[in-house]
């Protein structure tokens, strides 16, 4: 009783030093999304007057939102990369079920040959100048597909779901053909409900790989009403950095380049935990239980 | 449950499907039968709106249809690459001056202009000296875009000038007095050690943040590239950086440094934090970018901050031997070139004629007459709509230093500009856009070894007793002494050496 009891306390002194330790890194890993925040909200006069470092905004104001919602260009930007990430994901997973379930099945002649070609473009690409030329030709600049078609499937996710799909027990492949299901079938109504740990997982990598590019839209898209809100938000954030003697740049103050990159963060932010719960579902995968 | 889950799902990616289909992100069709015309250049300060009413006036007066691609200035250079090694090139485009245009020559990726400029008026008028500057191999590949000879001031604080009594600044030993003065006297009347005479952004400088401190006593560096002046003694092409004479400048700004009147973070000084530093009144005196007070009243909010802070131009302090130098006379800003996929070169090269011309200058400069500006009593006024920052949007070529476009617009900030660029000493490289083999290959590695060295003699780590081992290290080592006679070579070619 006595051995328990002084386990106890010092499992729970562990279990308090395990929460002092948490919160710490939790407060290390929030804090500079909270001083964007700040920043954001702070007047120039303030931020300027108490200098950087540890900010309250003594006047809040959200004069550097409206500047932010009030350009054009950045509310068009913003549509723009909602559009990019929603067709997007959507395309990437589409094609990335249609093409990893045939690969799962080991009834697929050539199986192994389509996977060494595919696992063989993780290691080789093109380069940059053949993938602008076949975008070219295919008269794909300044579209939105030159964004999401070179990118439609992503190899080393279609391994991922492949290899969920396979370690699905058989049986449940035998029970639907028993009963006279098609493969699409099998694959619509069997595979993919039971797979929406997967679908979640792979589906918001896609959807955050398509909110942060930015560089194919700079090569890919000369229209800037057609630019996403990463290449802007380079611009006004990153440009400021490069000293221009023209004097030919408008230079943002900090409160405008945080409010560009909460208004560029939060979106995204906002996913993850609608997901979450099949998020830590399908991370841990092959995990599943038969 | 499920299902319905799913099916939505999919419903919604179908419709966002259909509807970006159908939504205008496809290929917009040339408007009208007429020539296009392309060009690409990075964005100048702001982007003009959806109903551009210059466009349209450029487009009827030319007869052409304009298509402007404007892509991030970080990262043009690399779209520029791509576009010319794929060999989907816009009709124009424009390069910086100091990058290597003339591989776009040798790529094949341009076109030379000789046939296509005979009776371009306007273009013909821009100086011999420009037009030389961009013949390689005896064509011409360029249009030469110059205009300024100088964006850069010698900003002091006046408030604080006043405050401790002193005059401003004519001497190096004047100055020297100033920067302690600003250091040491509690300018600011906090009570606190807090300020610094002297700060710098050594990043992104064409040339030399210290320039005025070399120039003063004769000399020149740059932290970007070899610069060259012709001795007048006839001792020939002297590699400045190399110049003795930098010793005495470095050893002035050595004990700036030692005295902590310098700031200890300008190696380092990113933009931002220049700004913060100033608006702060953490910092008296700085050599920067002419729009600084601009920035610093209208995005960093300075009037309200401390309303009694003043930033002032002032003429380079003369040093011992009577010389003084802002800053390197800038050569040319940019070159604007046709590219080999342009349909009718000559089209592109009346449209620049165009906008160097009186007229075209109005309209791609000041906008549309009695909507953007008027002329009254023969003096320009710029409307409210006309103030825009987009209104210059296709401005890319500039002819001479336009002293009422920029009073009328940015008045007293105008104002500074135009003293910058008309009343100011300045050296001029002898050597301005000389590109040769030898400079290539060895003068990015002798100027990251000049650079280190610069910055080790002012902070005191290596003392300037060390300059003829720095120089003699710089010439063999580094081979400064062979890219030095390659720029002869290239002189003489051109005749600017005998």
């Amino acid at each position: 009783m006595s051995t328990r009891t002084i386990l106890g306390r010092s499992d729970r002194a562990f279990d308090v030093s395990i929460y002092v330790v948490l919160v710490m890194v939790a407060v290390v890993g929030l804090y500079p999304f909270l001083h964007v925040l700040l920043v954001s909200v702070t007047a120039p006069e303030t931020l300027i007057r108490r200098g950087t470092g540890f900010i309250w905004p003594g006047k809040m104001t959200l004069e550097a939102y409206r500047e932010v919602f009030g350009s054009e260009a950045i509310r068009r930007a913003l549509l723009m990369s909602i559009a990019r990430t929603v067709v997007g994901t959507a395309v990437n997973l589409t094609l990335t079920t249609l093409t990893a379930f045939p690969l799962s099945r080991e009834a697929l002649p050539g199986r192994n040959v389509f996977l060494t070609l595919i696992v063989f473009t993780m290691l080789f690409s093109g380069g940059i100048i053949p993938t602008y030329l076949l975008v070219a030709r295919l008269k794909l600049v300044d579209t939105i597909w030159a964004l999401i078609l070179p990118t439609a499937i992503s190899p080393y996710y279609l391994i991922i779901m492949k290899n969920y799909f396979e370690g699905l027990p058989e049986e449940l492949y035998e029970a639907a053909s028993m009963e006279g299901a098609s493969e699409l079938q099998i694959l619509t109504r069997v595979i993919l409900p039971l797979s929406r740990p997967i679908l979640a997982t792979l589906g918001l990598f896609y959807a955050v790989y398509h909110w942060n590019a930015f560089f194919d839209a700079m090569i890919f898209i000369n229209d800037r009403s057609k630019y996403p809100l990463q290449v802007l938000l380079r611009e006004i954030v990153v440009q400021g950095n490069v000293q221009d003697m023209m004097g030919d740049r408008v230079i943002f103050g900090q409160n405008m380049k945080m409010a560009v990159i909460a208004v560029t963060t939060i979106p995204i932010l906002v996913i993850y935990p609608l997901i979450q719960r099949h998020f830590a579902k399908g991370i841990t995968l092959g995990a599943i239980k038969g | 449950m499920r299902k319905t889950m799913l099916t939505r799902l999919a419903v919604v990616a179908l419709l966002t499907i259909a509807i970006s289909v159908g939504c205008p992100l496809g290929l917009e069709a040339a408007a009208g039968g007429g020539a296009t015309l392309t060009m690409m250049y990075p964005p100048p300060r702001a982007l003009p709106p959806a109903n551009d009413p210059i466009k349209a006036e450029l487009e009827s007066k030319l007869g052409v249809t304009l298509r402007v691609i404007n892509p991030p200035l970080e990262g043009y250079l690399e779209k520029i690459n791509i576009q010319v090694a794929s060999r989907d090139m816009p009709d124009i485009f424009t390069c910086p001056w100091q990058n290597d245009w003339r591989q776009f020559a040798d790529e094949g990726a341009i076109v030379p202009l000789d046939q296509y400029l005979s009776g371009l008026t306007n273009l013909s008028k821009l100086p011999k000296a420009d037009w030389d500057k961009v013949t390689y191999k005896g064509k011409v590949y360029a249009v030469p875009v110059g205009g300024f000879r100088n964006f850069a001031g010698l900003f002091v604080r006046k408030d604080w000038l006043d405050k401790l009594g002193l005059p401003i600044p004519k001497t190096m030993d004047e100055m020297y007095t100033v920067l302690k003065a600003f250091t040491e006297n509690d300018p600011d009347g906090n009570g606190r050690p807090d300020t610094y005479g002297l700060t710098a952004q050594t990043s992104g400088v064409d040339g030399s943040c210290f320039q005025w401190v070399f120039g003063a006593h004769g000399s020149m560096h740059s932290s970007m590239r070899s610069i060259y002046a012709v001795a007048r003694d006839g001792a020939g092409v002297v590699d400045m950086n190399l110049n003795p004479a930098n010793a005495q400048a470095l050893k002035w700004l050595n004990r700036l440094h030692v005295e902590g009147i310098l700031d200890p973070e300008w190696v380092v000084n990113t933009p931002d934090q220049i700004y913060m530093k100033l608006a702060q009144g953490k910092v008296g005196c700085i050599w920067y970018t002419w729009n600084l007070p601009y920035v610093l009243d209208t995005r960093f909010k300075l009037k309200e901050v401390d309303p009694e802070a003043q930033w002032i131009e002032i003429k380079p302090p003369v040093g011992p031997g009577g010389a003084s130098s802002l800053g390197k006379e800038q050569g040319l800003v940019s070159v604007i070139m046709v590219s080999s996929s342009c349909k009718n070169p000559r089209l592109a090269l009346e449209f620049l004629d165009y906008i160097a011309g009186e007229e075209g200058k109005r309209l791609v400069n000041y906008g549309i007459e009695k909507r953007h500006y008027n002329y009254i009593n023969g003096e320009l006024v710029f409307t409210d709509e006309g103030k825009q920052d987009w209104i210059s949007h296709y401005a890319i070529l500039k002819v001479g230093f336009d002293s009422d476009f920029w009073t009328s617009k940015y008045g007293m900030y105008g104002k500074i500009l135009e003293n910058l660029a008309l009343n100011m000493p300045l050296t001029a490289d002898a050597a301005d856009g000389v590109v040769t083999e030898a400079k290539k290959k060895y003068d990015a590695d002798l100027i990251a070894y000049v650079n280190e060295m610069y910055c080790r003699f002012i902070t005191g780590e290596e003392p300037i007793s060390n300059w003829p081992n720095f120089a003699d290290t710089a010439r063999k080592r580094y081979h400064a002494d062979e890219i030095r006679d390659s720029v002869v070579q290239a002189l003489k070619r051109t005749g600017v050496v005998k």
